[in-house]
């Protein structure tokens, strides 16, 4: 064997899992078919994050007003363009850097398996012990009458596009359509969003997700629920809404409706797949017992973090170590404005597994240092068993929101109860102490809060 | 690429296990599903198996030592690999990456549920083990260990289901204490080193019968059977000293006294007082004696003396009408007479059909002493003397 493990696809789940192989002692290739750091940090979490930060910038020159000043400002897409498409090379770079450094060897090509040890790759045949296959996932596209690759875009096209456009109508209401519809609403296009499915973010609490949906109202993007495109035309789209039909115009539709595995390469490892996809085991093993699969290729969740943890798990079984893979505290962040993050179970969750929930809620206007910061919107909410008060999900809804979580994911991680967790000291004044906040109003004694009747 | 064999989870609270013994050496070949090493822990003793071929490439834990659950014991390598001294301190570094692994100390790292848990259910922290980072219980160890314990409640083991439903079963229980007891000791000691025979003699009494109704008139006392054959047996055993000795070691010791054992049964078990030198003794004197023992006995007032130094025994179930039994010898002595229910036969005698009292007589022996014809010689001695008593008590 020329390898004890190949790692195949070098997004966050392959080259986490690269680097931590190497830390065990593996001798171990990565192979990568696009750029090292894959979607998350070529397509997806980092350049819209770039973008994103560029729309805070203009939220709060704003916001600047109340402080004070008179802002005017101009805006050079293509600059920010620029800059986001260095910080991207940089990084990647650095993952580069890191791969080689810890010793593990870059293949660049697409790869192909021959046979459960042995792939292929540009001209070379390599065989390995052990496999990961991190090949993540593809933007999904549907069918639309009037469907063209000029109009329709995918979040990695928009990504690349030289200006920005007017109109844009945004497929889908889903985590990377909302991110993109705030970005470029504050940026300044008009935001079109057409949702097939009648409740916004039906995957969370309505009080926490009314929030964002009110905000991004009142910012001027306008939402069509229960709505599909019916046809694309030249430069507007026919909408049927609720059985009506409308017509929105747009320079630029992203089509955001979800992403699907990316499974080339793998055809003749027929064995991996149980009814067209791979399933993994606790430790991330396949159903072939030396190849294991980690990231959005195999799910639950398509997230970055989930699969650099999925990597440590999978190498750490190879290595020979028993680590079973546990999504109790996986964290959710939605980088709109507001922000929206939530760790655990949601309350209608929780209510499905537990007789009884508790429920404590702390809102940003009341908590001192949003108010200070005149980001009064925004929500805090805690969630309880009735019986331990043990703590099982958190959801926080403005301002800071997906670095305020961590909070939460540690606490529901070290099992803490609400009693034990309002003993933490918080730092005042800060956003934090709203969680304490939350938490005190589940226990019945709000400080800082009228008593919930 | 070299694997190591790990300390396995033989049970839900191991902890760690000790390797007792190593079952191959370092550079032995193994095929996938040997035995390579033998572990125990306090409950348990189970192999570790191999999950592939290859050759034993090192022991890191020797026979004897104890790992933790999961820990690396030893390492597999393949043929024609090689060991560096990185593979071998791998396992230190492993450690590092296994968020689970306990850290010993005094401290018991708990979450709060699972502190809230372990107090409701009334746990003893110290008895969990915690599974999270650096050996924390968490909610599912105290869970698990929860259920653990209600499992082991609710299906009782096979043992425990087979004593509760002899508790069913039972009425009463009562533990042996003494003369229980000791008559158990006394019986498996006899059974155990002594070979019992026993041979059964059927005698005729009618001359007993009738010499027991003159001496009753003459003598105008109270007389039992058991009073009248202990006189016979004595002055039997006189014209056979072998049924009076006793075996110690290698050495048959024949003893000058007679000291008759009698058979009492009690409320609370069979006692037998011996009476001193039975031999040397008249029939009214025996009869008195017999009579304060038995009476004695009834009333738990027999010394110590009084039940040791029996040379020979006699036990009657006659009246409890028994035809034959098997008694078993006291252990010291070398034989036990059994005597039996006296019954009526038809004879032919005299050309005329009479009836005859008989009784049967059981003589038990200790055949390393006594052969089955010597132990028919004494039976026959007893025979005629029971059919021609009048001899023994004119003496």
């Amino acid at each position: 064997m020329d390898y004890d493990v190949i790692v195949i696809g070098g997004g966050p789940g392959g080259y986490t899992a690269a680097i931590r192989a190497s830390q065990l002692n593996l001798k171990v290739a990565i192979v990568e078919e696009r750029d090292l750091g894959g979607t998350c940090l070529n397509r997806g979490c980092i350049p819209t994050k770039v973008m994103c930060h560029a729309a805070n910038q203009i939220d709060s020159f704003k916001k600047s007003s109340a402080f004070g000043f008179e802002v005017n400002y101009n805006f050079n897409f293509s600059k920010l363009m620029d800059f986001k498409n260095k910080t991207v090379r940089k990084l990647s770079k650095g993952v580069e850097t890191l791969l080689k450094s810890n010793n593990v060897t870059i293949y660049r090509g697409k790869s192909e398996f021959l046979d459960k040890h042995t792939i292929k790759t540009n001209n070379d045949t390599i065989t390995s012990k052990y496999f990961i296959i991190s090949t993540g996932s593809s933007p999904v596209t549907i069918n639309i009458k009037g469907f063209s690759n000029d109009s329709v875009l995918d979040s990695e096209a928009l990504l690349n596009s030289e200006h920005l456009p007017k109109n844009i109508i945004i497929i889908g209401a889903g985590i990377i359509g909302l991110e993109f519809a705030s970005i470029f609403n504050e940026l300044g296009s008009k935001v079109t969003v057409v949702e097939l499915l009648e409740e916004f973010m039906p995957f969370i609490d309505k009080d926490i997700s009314n929030i964002l949906y009110k905000s991004m109202k009142n910012k001027g993007i306008d939402f069509y629920l229960n709505s599909k495109v019916d046809e694309i035309k030249e430069k507007a789209a026919t909408l049927i809404s609720n059985g009506e039909k409308i017509e929105v115009e747009f320079d630029k539709i992203l089509m955001a409706v979800g992403r699907k595995p990316n499974y080339s390469g793998l055809e003749k490892l027929a064995t991996l797949f149980e009814n067209g996809k791979i399933t993994v085991n606790e430790k991330m093993q396949t159903k072939i017992d030396n190849i294991y699969a980690v990231g959005d290729v195999v799910g639950p969740y398509q997230l970055a973090h989930v699969a650099s943890y999925q990597g440590i798990v999978a190498t750490t079984n190879i290595a020979g170590i028993n680590k079973k893979a546990s999504y109790k505290a996986v964290p959710s962040c939605v980088y709109t404005n507001p922000e929206i993050a939530w760790v655990g179970l949601t309350e209608s969750q929780a209510k499905e597994e537990y007789d009884k929930v508790q429920v404590g809620t702390f809102p940003y206007f009341i908590l001192p240092r949003a108010a200070l910061e005149g980001e009064g919107e925004g929500l805090i909410k805690v969630i309880a068993d009735d019986r331990y008060k043990e703590i099982l999900g958190v959801e926080i809804v403005g301002k800071n929101a997906t670095e305020l979580i961590h909070e939460a994911v540690v606490a529901i991680m070290a099992e803490y109860t609400v009693d034990a967790f309002v003993d933490i000291i918080h730092a005042h004044p800060t956003l934090s102490e709203g969680i304490k906040e939350a938490a005190d109003d589940l226990s019945g004694f709000p400080i800082n809060k009228l008593k919930s009747v | 690429m070299p694997e190591y064999i790990v300390m396995p989870k033989l049970g839900l609270t191991m902890e760690y296990g000790t390797v007792t013994k190593w079952m191959k050496k370092e550079g032995e070949v193994i095929k996938k599903g040997d035995a390579i090493a033998e572990i125990t822990t306090d409950k348990i003793t189970n192999v570790v198996e191999a999950y592939s071929d290859g050759i034993l490439g090192k022991i890191l834990v020797k026979e004897g030592s104890n790992a933790n659950v999961g820990e690396p014991i030893g390492i597999l390598i393949k043929e024609g690999e090689k060991l560096d001294s990185k593979d071998t301190e791998m396992g230190k570094k492993q450690e590092s990456f296994d968020s689970t692994k306990t850290e010993k100390g005094d401290r018991i790292k708990v979450s709060p549920i699972a502190k809230k848990l372990a107090a409701e259910f009334n746990i003893d922290l110290s008895l969990v083990t915690g599974t999270g980072p650096g050996g924390r219980i968490t909610k599912e160890d105290v869970e698990n260990y929860v259920n653990a314990k209600k499992e082991k409640k609710e299906e009782p083991s096979e043992k425990a289901q087979e004593s509760e439903t002899k508790i069913q079963r039972e009425a009463q229980r009562i533990k042996l204490t003494g003369v229980r007891k000791i008559i158990a000791e006394r019986m498996v000691q006899s059974v155990r080193e002594i070979p019992h025979v026993t041979e059964h003699i059927k005698v005729s009494i009618d001359e007993l019968h009738s010499l027991k109704d003159e001496l009753t008139t003459s003598l105008e006392i109270k007389l039992t059977f058991t009073d009248l054959i202990a006189k016979i047996v004595v002055e039997s055993i006189k014209e056979f000293p072998l049924i009076n000795t006793t075996l110690q070691n290698d050495e048959i010791i024949y003893l000058n006294d007679i000291n008759l054992g009698v058979a009492v049964a009690t409320e609370k078990g069979l006692i037998v007082p011996a009476v001193k030198n039975a031999g040397g003794m008249k029939f009214l004197e025996l009869v008195n004696i017999i009579k304060e023992l038995t009476s004695k006995a009834k009333d738990s007032k027999l010394s110590l003396d009084d039940l040791e130094g029996g040379t020979f025994t006699i036990t009657n179930l006659g009246m409890f009408n028994i035809d034959s039994f098997t008694p078993i010898i006291f252990p010291g002595q070398t034989a036990i007479l059994g005597v039996n229910t006296i019954y009526e036969e038809l004879r032919y005698r005299d050309e005329k059909i009479v009836t005859e009292k008989v009784m049967k007589l059981s003589l038990s022996f200790d055949h390393r002493v006594i052969d089955g014809a010597d132990a028919a010689k004494f039976l026959s001695i007893l025979k005629r003397n029971f059919e021609n008593p009048l001899k023994c008590f004119i003496i």
